[in-house]
């Protein structure tokens, strides 16, 4: 630690358990307003089901094996922190670096949809620079402070989600008509490949919640804000992600998988437009607006932390590792997104880039589960002060999740096969250039001075 | 340990606990009830050993969340007093 870290102010610790709820759903929700329905083309109605389900499990898996790492870390660097303390530093960096690219281009995507749905409301807006100011306002909330920014993702979140739960009631509730035939004749129309091809676009009902215990350092009470808070966002995801399937898929035809659900930008509008009741299509327009601007503001907290955290310990300039002497932010890490975020945004290539995202949230879903069983390899005895929160059904959970992540990566040769073998060559040039740049910075982990910890079970004392 | 702040924890606790149970309880019904509506109507286009694996992965999905929701409970109320949770 150097002598500018070591007189530089903290991190400040006001966050509870809603404001984690908000930073993991408002990343996610987006998700389930567009994406999710990807799945639809791949593998109709019962693709979309099975993916969902698949993802799912997955999702709730690592959501426990990050509430349990995060509580106990307590460490903004979150899943990046987690492979540097329990794998190694070649991992650490790549995970460090998977963390930072997923949210960033999830936020340069994010702030794009923005300027789309703002210049059709206003047609004489323009994308470039609404793009910018989206970014720009985010940028400068994130400078000012982590309460606010959650505390704003917590209302437009809120708003969203009771949106589809609104919608969703009013279905089942009669007032408006739904078409169960439509679930049916959508049901698999490219046969049984579909349906596990389908499986490719699952992880967008749920892409980010791990994202949520990177808040653990700001906590005031991470044992129980991080578990309590990601587990509610996880059920939100899972009754979110229900509801909107099963609501879009009576409500708009999926027979034809070039038309209909399979291909719409904004199903959940779509879907409320064709329920023809206008006060659901005001609510779901804006749920549509307030969950991409929310998910781009959680991302801009997410990103930043990685980086702030690969700074901290030299995986990047050091320069960014400092925290505001006021706002108690690590302000340059959060300016720091911003011109990667437009280079993303103008790239011209928003598809890769999500597509990029996405296979770095799965390098991630390895990476996590290893972590938390090398935690509890070195950390065997369930002691207070190393482990908090104990998550179930391990070690077997976890394998089952890192077997799910890789069965989703590898659906990705159906169509993004040149994507994938790109993104893991560059985490692989990625691990070794860390590796060895981190050697020269590597001494013996004090885990008593830096962790609070006794020494692990593997470690040897000094002779 | 003072009395009044013993009660203020265990009805902060209770808050905390009716959260977990009505999460959980609005898990079971919407998952179940979405899962097995459109099963039944549209379920008939795959063999039934396909939909085996839609049960399996609902009954996983289900019960690892509650089970693992029902353990943070178990961890709040285990460590409340000692880590000043509700203060």
């Amino acid at each position: 630690m150097t002598n500018e870290m070591a007189e530089s102010p903290g991190l400040v610790k006001t966050l509870r358990p809603y404001h984690v709820w908000a930073l993991g759903v408002g990343i996610v929700l987006v998700g389930e307003y567009m994406g999710w329905n990807f799945t639809v083309a791949k593998g109709g109605i019962l693709g979309s089901l099975l993916a969902m389900l698949v993802a799912g499990t997955m999702y709730v898996i690592i959501a426990l094996c990050a509430s349990e790492l995060g509580s106990a870390t307590k460490l903004a660097g979150g899943p990046y922190d987690w492979a540097r303390l329990f794998i190694g530093p070649g991992a650490a960096a790549s995970v460090g670096l998977a963390v930072y690219m997923e949210y960033i281009a999830l936020e340069a995507a994010d702030a794009i949809v923005v300027a789309f749905i703002a210049q059709e409301i206003f047609p004489e807006l323009q994308v470039f620079p609404v793009t910018l100011l989206v970014i720009a306002t985010l940028t400068f909330i994130n400078y000012r402070g982590v309460v606010a920014a959650l505390t704003l993702n917590f209302f437009m979140t809120a708003i969203a989600f009771l949106a589809i739960i609104l919608f969703f009631f009013s279905g089942t509730f009669g007032v408006f008509e739904l078409h169960p035939e439509n679930l049916f004749q959508g049901a698999m129309p490219n046969g049984m490949i579909g349906l596990f091809a389908a499986l490719q676009f699952g992880p967008w009902f749920f892409l980010g919640i791990e994202g949520a215990a990177m808040c653990a350092e700001e906590c005031k009470h991470p044992a129980r804000a991080v578990p309590l808070g990601q587990q509610a966002g996880m059920i939100t995801l899972l009754v979110g992600a229900a509801m909107t399937l099963f609501i879009c898929a009576s409500l708009l035809p999926s027979n034809i998988p070039a038309e209909g659900l399979g291909v719409s930008v904004y199903p959940l509008f779509e879907a409320a437009q064709a329920s023809g009741v206008y006060l659901l299509i005001a609510l779901l327009g804006l749920g549509t607006l307030l969950t991409c601007v929310s998910s781009a503001n959680g991302c801009v907290c997410d990103s930043s932390r990685s980086w702030f955290a690969l700074s901290r310990d030299h995986f990047v300039s050091n320069w960014f590792s400092s925290v505001h002497p006021k706002y108690q932010t690590p302000y340059k890490a959060v300016i720091f997104t911003m011109p990667i975020a437009i280079a993303f945004a103008f790239s011209g290539y928003l598809d890769q880039v999500i597509t990029f995202s996405i296979v770095s949230g799965l390098l991630c879903y390895v990476l996590i589960p290893f972590a938390l069983l090398r935690f509890r390899k070195m950390f065997p005895t369930h002691i207070n002060k190393v482990r908090p929160f104990v998550s179930p059904l391990q070690p077997w959970i976890s394998y089952f999740a890192m077997a799910i992540a890789i069965t989703i990566m590898s659906t990705l040769f159906w169509g993004y096969r040149y994507n994938l073998l790109f993104a893991l060559a560059f985490y692989l040039v990625a691990y070794f250039y860390f590796h060895r740049k981190h050697k020269k910075y590597q001494k013996e982990f004090n885990w008593g001075k830096e962790m609070g910890w006794p020494n692990p079970s593997h470690h040897k004392p000094e002779e | 340990m003072d009395e009044a702040i013993e009660s203020r924890y265990n009805g902060s606790f209770a808050k905390d606990t009716y959260l977990i149970a009505g999460a959980i309880t609005l898990l079971i019904i919407v998952e179940g009830y979405v899962v097995f509506t459109i099963l039944s109507q549209a379920g008939s286009a795959v063999p039934s050993s396909i939909r085996g694996l839609y049960l399996l992965f609902f009954g996983l999905v289900v019960g690892i969340e509650t089970i693992g929701y029902l353990q943070v409970r178990k961890s709040i109320k285990q460590h409340m007093f000692d880590f000043r949770y509700y203060d």
